[in-house]
């Protein structure tokens, strides 16, 4: 499937820093859940006063803002084809954040001047609680019934995928580095569930066929990416595999005794050796990936890739050969050599080469966990206070994106899939005395609000007393649909 | 990292290791000298500001 749909769902943490009150580590877990939850009050109450267009979660790039699990505010791309669409989008969400941020910021401001709001693109806290960077993608059958094969690939891509982390162990308190934020979350192979326990791939999700046989893929095992390179690599590269899978027929795809198991060796060290099944002999995952990326390039050998695999393709081989000639230290704790720069391009990479310099600059003498301070502001959102962002803007972190793609995504969805239709309703709809309401991907509803106060809760049965519209939105790749526009500007015409 | 925090108290005055995955200093531009000085300035400040016991509020809830 060339015409693949793709999505990112990403959970951000919040922090909140006052003179006064207990330290988030000292509250009882309702407490810390209650202050949890104001902050995240206080952000939807922020998006509640800003003009933007938008219905309920959904705003009108397509793109869904929300509060989820955990009181993490989450940020769900609209339905893109194209990777650097997708980068574009998710990135888009760290804006929109920010912005609310600055928000909420101001407002506790008001009530504590010292007061303090930030936000991490991250996937764990130092306490063991870990939070999701999520990846959706429209899968033919084919490829759903060949899931096995996807996972030594998914299992190993944190190579340039992770984005790198501080761990200590416990009870023995040594520190020590990781290519993956999610590798020490990962339980099983397959899991339906998404919290406490989780799996390499989603089942949760996969059962539901579209009309056309089509699935979605719901992976929860990655990291969320600040790298705009790294973002588009696990995504194009994951996507190439599926083509694999959906249309081609490998014969030489490595099969892993104990993936699970290989998650986290891989994370812990880059060359693990990682047993393969029903074989005697370990691959690294470096030499997995390179099974894939032969395989892949095999199918190409028939076949014409677009031009956004063959960028991925391109991108794919050369990280992999720059990996190969990365030297670190037999602890993992240094990055003895990067001959090929992959450092600006990969997360866990960059960020060891932080972690070096500022050990060798004989910094980080007044804090003894000053690793672990620098582990969580490279993830920082705001731009004046990331480190990674500040690496970005002294030109030591490639950029993928052209200037202009982010801001055009806050506003502008997709122009090739149905997010497109869901953004022109709901911009067609702003002004109208119409309530738009958008519960899920799959439909929008447009209920005549007049008569109804600003502000006054919308009852469920009130949709029902009133003239309503349903626009269905069952086919994710329907960009357009003049009938259904048709329908809404005279269901809009009517209410004037 | 267990070597990390070996790091003396305050500035240290140990011999700096070579880097062998970027240029010398010496071969270093003056542009390329000043970015590295600028970032490390912004690494301790944004680490000095928030001081280690941000890390003590940097405690989440489990998401999904």
């Amino acid at each position: 499937m060339q015409d693949r749909v793709l999505g990112t769902e990403c959970e951000f943490a919040l922090v909140s820093r006052a003179s006064a009150g207990s330290a988030a580590a000292d509250l009882a877990d309702e407490e810390l859940h209650d202050r949890l939850t104001g902050l995240a009050a206080l952000l939807v109450k922020v998006l509640h006063s800003k003009p933007w267009p938008r219905a309920g979660e959904f705003m009108a790039n397509g793109g869904r803002f929300y509060i989820d699990r955990g009181e993490h505010p989450e940020y769900a791309t609209p339905e893109c084809r194209s990777v650097r669409e997708l980068v574009a989008h998710e990135k888009a969400g760290e804006r929109i954040l920010m912005e609310l941020v600055s928000g909420a910021q101001d407002m506790l401001a008001r009530e504590d001047q010292s007061a303090q709001l930030r936000a991490f693109k991250n996937n764990g806290d130092f306490w063991g609680n870990s939070y999701g960077g999520h990846e959706n993608y429209l899968v033919e059958s084919r490829a759903m019934e060949r899931l096995a094969d996807l996972v030594p690939f998914l299992v190993t891509r944190q190579i340039y995928a992770g984005a790198g982390k501080i761990s200590q162990d416990k009870p023995a308190d040594r520190i020590f580095y990781q290519l993956s934020h999610r590798a020490d979350y990962i339980d099983n192979v397959f899991c339906d569930r998404t919290s406490q326990v989780r799996g390499i791939i989603n089942t949760r999700k996969r059962d539901l066929p579209r009309h056309d046989s089509t699935h979605r893929l719901h992976i929860i095992l990655g990291d969320s990416n600040m790298s705009e390179y790294a973002i588009a690599l696990k995504v194009g590269a994951t996507a190439l595999v599926l083509r694999l899978l959906e249309e081609g027929d490998p014969s030489g795809l490595p099969e892993l005794g104990a993936p699970v198991k290989a998650v986290k060796q891989t994370s812990r060290h880059l060359d693990s050796p990682l047993d393969l099944a029903g074989k005697a002999g370990a691959l690294s995952a470096l030499h997995i990936q390179g099974a894939y990326l032969a395989e892949v390039q095999k199918f190409f050998n028939s076949r014409q890739p677009n031009a956004q695999e063959q960028e991925t393709l391109n991108l794919w081989e050369q990280t992999l050969m720059g990996l190969g000639e990365v030297k670190l230290s037999r602890d993992q704790k240094r990055l003895e050599d990067d001959p090929h720069d992959l450092r600006r391009r990969v997360d866990w990479l960059l960020k060891l080469w932080l972690l070096n310099r500022y050990q060798e600059e004989g910094q980080g003498g007044h804090a003894q966990r000053w690793p672990q301070s620098l582990d969580l502001f490279y993830h920082d959102i705001d731009p004046g206070r990331s480190v990674f962002y500040r690496c970005q803007n002294l030109d030591m972190a490639d950029r993928l994106l052209r200037p202009g793609e982010i801001r055009r995504a806050l506003e502008a969805p997709p122009q090739d899939t149905r997010a497109r239709l869901r953004g022109q309703i709901i911009k067609m709809s702003k002004g109208h005395p119409v309530e738009v309401l958008i519960k899920d991907w799959e439909k929008v509803d447009l209920v005549d609000s007049r008569g109804r106060s600003a502000g006054q809760h919308f009852f469920a049965q009130y949709k029902y007393m009133n003239k309503g519209l349903r626009i269905k939105l069952s086919d994710p790749l329907q960009a357009e649909d003049p009938d259904a526009v048709e329908r809404v500007q005279s269901f809009l015409a009517e209410l004037q | 990292m267990g070597q990390m925090q070996k790091t003396s108290k305050g500035k240290t005055k140990k011999a700096k290791k070579k880097k062998q995955e970027e240029p010398a200093p010496l071969e270093m531009s003056p542009g390329q000298k000043k970015k590295l000085k600028e970032l490390d300035e912004f690494m301790e400040s944004v680490l000095s500001e928030a001081g280690e016991e941000f890390l003590d509020e940097f405690k989440q809830l489990e998401g999904e």
